[in-house]
């Protein structure tokens, strides 16, 4: 084996399973060295989402096949141990943050491991208020959870502008094991008032069918959280400063389709609200507005140090629903769905870690269904069984905006395909009446491409943004609860490789 | 290229290319045959074959093998050419996958080799750059060391263990759930 080049090693070592490369890594001083520098066991793709439910009180995970992570994920978190309710509260590169009963947790579904966390020192946060995961395996595996208050209090006469100059926060740090209060300071301007803040319609988090937390993404040492009040922040772990900046605005066009749609959807008393997310993608920060099937997508770019969203793509997803439903390509799942385990086992009993290794096949058998193995991490135009539409409006043709070459050189021989069979804006026109009842929401980006995921009742939908293509992926309704329906879900990089110990740090 | 040709006559009639072997014995191939060698495929495109391709660390007992390995799957390559381009009725497309499972069966066979000679095999694929060969040897090492334990995978490869007992530790830690 000392006769291989490291790169051969390597190569040998990639092939491996995480669980066999895990073992491999305490073979010797080189193999380690090799899966270390290589970070071969650190999160590289998307292995799938786990999702949240309103009136189901366990997430679960709708994961790709395909996955180099298959069969060593616990989809259902039954490695925690049992608590009342379960709901996800955060998720950075493998790791996720949970609340239970006020009580936040952290937790690595891959490596089954769980810390609870000590109260935080603050105590008036309303519910809305956020737990962030700070945790970049690559350069420590110790992490942070940052602890950020709402809303301005509004008690506090002589706050006027917002936010204010001085962020405070609690910092939980996984090295000292304690909570620990950390100021951010800001720069630049503020960019609303209290009373802006107070009124603001536009909320980041939900009272019903929408996420329950405010989204934080942690990006190149620094997290980015939406705020309520149409803004976003930008926390500097480094230097401890801040920056503030509006959510982007817009005017609103007079595109036939969408109003036509707006108004037979008011009037049909669908969900009109619009849905906003802040998300991280190929390049960066993202920022979603959904406003029924109307959805705009802009990208930060902070070069040269300014923060400025640029309108990335928007696009009319009617047709493309109108399409998914009205022809059997729901039926086709093409991701794999983690219910319960088969009937002999109770969920709510406590499972011994033993059970783990079974439960891929015995989840099959329940519910999970792949009918085919497309795959969106993988998507290629030629083989996914894709729908198009012709009425997008994309600004990714533009190649003034940066949007990836590779993506640019396949859109005008994508358009070429469809022919007059394939127009789909026509049949959409006489029938959104069909689409009253379809209420999407946004659920989360692909980490590395421009791909998002869409949620249709418990359906999830794949959208590409630069072929403005869609991919049904399954349906994720638990298949005891009658009444679950899926909140919001969280893109899952899997980690095989953390320093959580299993400790309570509040014992 | 040049020779990819799909009939026998084709072949035969392409242009042959001597390599040497680090023993200096030579093996006369087609350029077909050769070009699955990324490494040679470069020479023979920068007109540097003349009077032989010398293989200074290729033994010929692993030349052999090699170009053996070679022989079969350019076959193969130019089996696939001529199906795709030609016709494509389902009398050919059951020749392919017999073809195709013929081809998964030599590979079988062809990796039943001791492990001196699995790794020789590999530097070969990994110096004369050929991707099949390289990904098949490889996979057989990896499937080898899976389900075991870092000290049956030091036994089976005389891997010597140059980690510190504190080192083990933390890593058996850090990855405890692969252990258990």
């Amino acid at each position: 084996m000392d006769r291989l080049p490291e790169d051969v090693l390597a190569g040998l070592l990639g092939r491996l399973d995480p669980r066999s490369l895990s073992v491999c890594r305490c073979v010797s001083g080189e193999w380690r060295r090799i899966v270390e520098g290589r970070g071969l066991l650190l999160p590289r793709s998307l292995h799938g989402l786990f999702i949240n439910y309103h009136e189901h009180r366990h997430p679960h995970l709708l994961s790709r096949p395909g996955s180099p992570a298959a069969g060593s994920v616990d989809g259902l978190l039954d490695f925690m141990p049992s608590i009342s309710w379960r709901a996800l509260v955060n998720h950075c590169n493998g790791l996720f943050v949970y609340e239970d009963g006020g009580k936040y947790y952290v937790c690595n579904p891959a490596t089954r491991r769980w810390a609870r966390l000590p109260p935080p020192r603050m105590q008036d946060w309303d519910r809305a208020a956020g737990a962030y995961l700070v945790f970049d395996p690559a350069a420590s595996l110790h992490y942070k959870v940052v602890h950020l208050p709402c809303a301005p209090e509004v008690t506090d006469p002589n706050l006027v502008e917002w936010p204010p100059e001085v962020v405070k926060t609690d910092v939980f740090s996984s090295s000292t094991g304690q909570w620990e209060e950390r100021q951010f300071v800001r720069e630049g301007g503020a960019v609303a008032t209290v009373a802006d803040v107070l009124s603001e319609n536009e909320w980041p988090v939900r009272k019903f069918m929408g996420p329950m937390h405010r989204h934080g993404e942690y990006w190149k040492g620094a997290l980015y959280i939406h705020c309520r009040g149409s803004f976003v922040i930008r926390l500097s772990l480094s230097d401890s400063t801040y920056k503030a900046t509006k959510t982007p605005t817009f005017v609103e066009e007079n595109e036939n389709t969408a109003i036509s749609i707006n108004e037979v959807a008011y009037e049909l008393g669908n969900d009109i609200t619009v849905k906003t997310y802040l998300g991280r993608s190929k390049r960066g920060i993202y920022y979603v507005r959904l406003h029924i099937f109307q959805i705009r997508v802009w990208w930060l770019n902070e070069s040269g140090g300014q923060m400025e969203w640029v309108l990335q793509h928007h696009s009319d997803l009617a047709p493309i629903f109108w399409t998914l439903l009205h022809t059997d390509i729901y039926i086709n799942a093409s991701w794999i769905f983690d219910d319960y385990y088969s009937d002999t086992k109770d969920y709510e009993s406590d499972c011994d870690e033993d059970d783990y290794d079974v439960d891929d096949s015995d989840d099959e058998d329940q519910c999970s269904s792949q009918q085919n193995s497309n795959d969106i991490d993988d998507v290629d135009d030629s083989e996914v069984d894709n729908i198009d539409h012709g009425s997008s409006q994309g600004n990714s043709d533009n190649s003034d905006n940066g949007y990836g070459e590779d993506d640019n050189s396949n859109d005008d021989q994508d358009h070429n395909e469809w022919n007059s069979d394939d127009d789909y804006t026509l049949k959409i026109k006489n029938n959104t009446e069909d689409l009253c009842c379809v209420s999407l929401f946004f659920l989360g980006f692909h980490p590395q491409k421009e791909i998002i995921f869409l949620g249709e009742n418990n359906n999830v939908v794949a959208y590409h943004l630069g072929h403005c293509k869609a991919q049904y992926l399954g349906n994720c309704k638990p298949s005891r609860s009658y009444r679950a329906m899926m909140l919001e879900s969280f893109p899952y990089t899997p980690c095989f490789i953390d320093a959580i110990s299993k400790q309570n740090y509040d014992d | 290229m040049a020779s990819a040709g799909s009939g026998d006559e084709k072949a035969a009639a392409a242009a042959m290319i001597t390599l040497i072997s680090s023993d200096n014995e030579k093996f006369e191939v087609t350029e077909a045959t050769a070009t699955l060698s990324q490494t040679i495929r470069h020479m023979i495109e920068d007109g540097c074959t003349d009077g032989g391709v010398p293989l200074p660390n290729v033994t010929s007992k692993i030349l052999a093998r090699v170009i053996e390995y070679c022989k079969k799957h350019a076959t193969a390559a130019a089996g696939e050419e001529g199906s795709s381009s030609s016709f494509s009725d389902a009398a050919f497309l059951e020749v392919d996958r017999a073809f195709l499972e013929e081809l998964e069966e030599f590979d079988d066979a062809f990796l039943e080799v001791d492990r001196a000679t699995l790794f020789d095999l590999i530097l070969a694929a990994n110096y004369l750059d050929i991707k099949g060969l390289l990904n098949l040897t490889c996979q057989k090492v990896a499937d080898s060391v899976k389900g075991k334990t870092p000290e049956q995978i030091r036994e089976m490869y005389n891997i010597v263990n140059d980690l510190t007992p504190e080192e083990e530790a933390e890593i058996r830690r850090e990855t405890q759930w692969a252990f258990e």
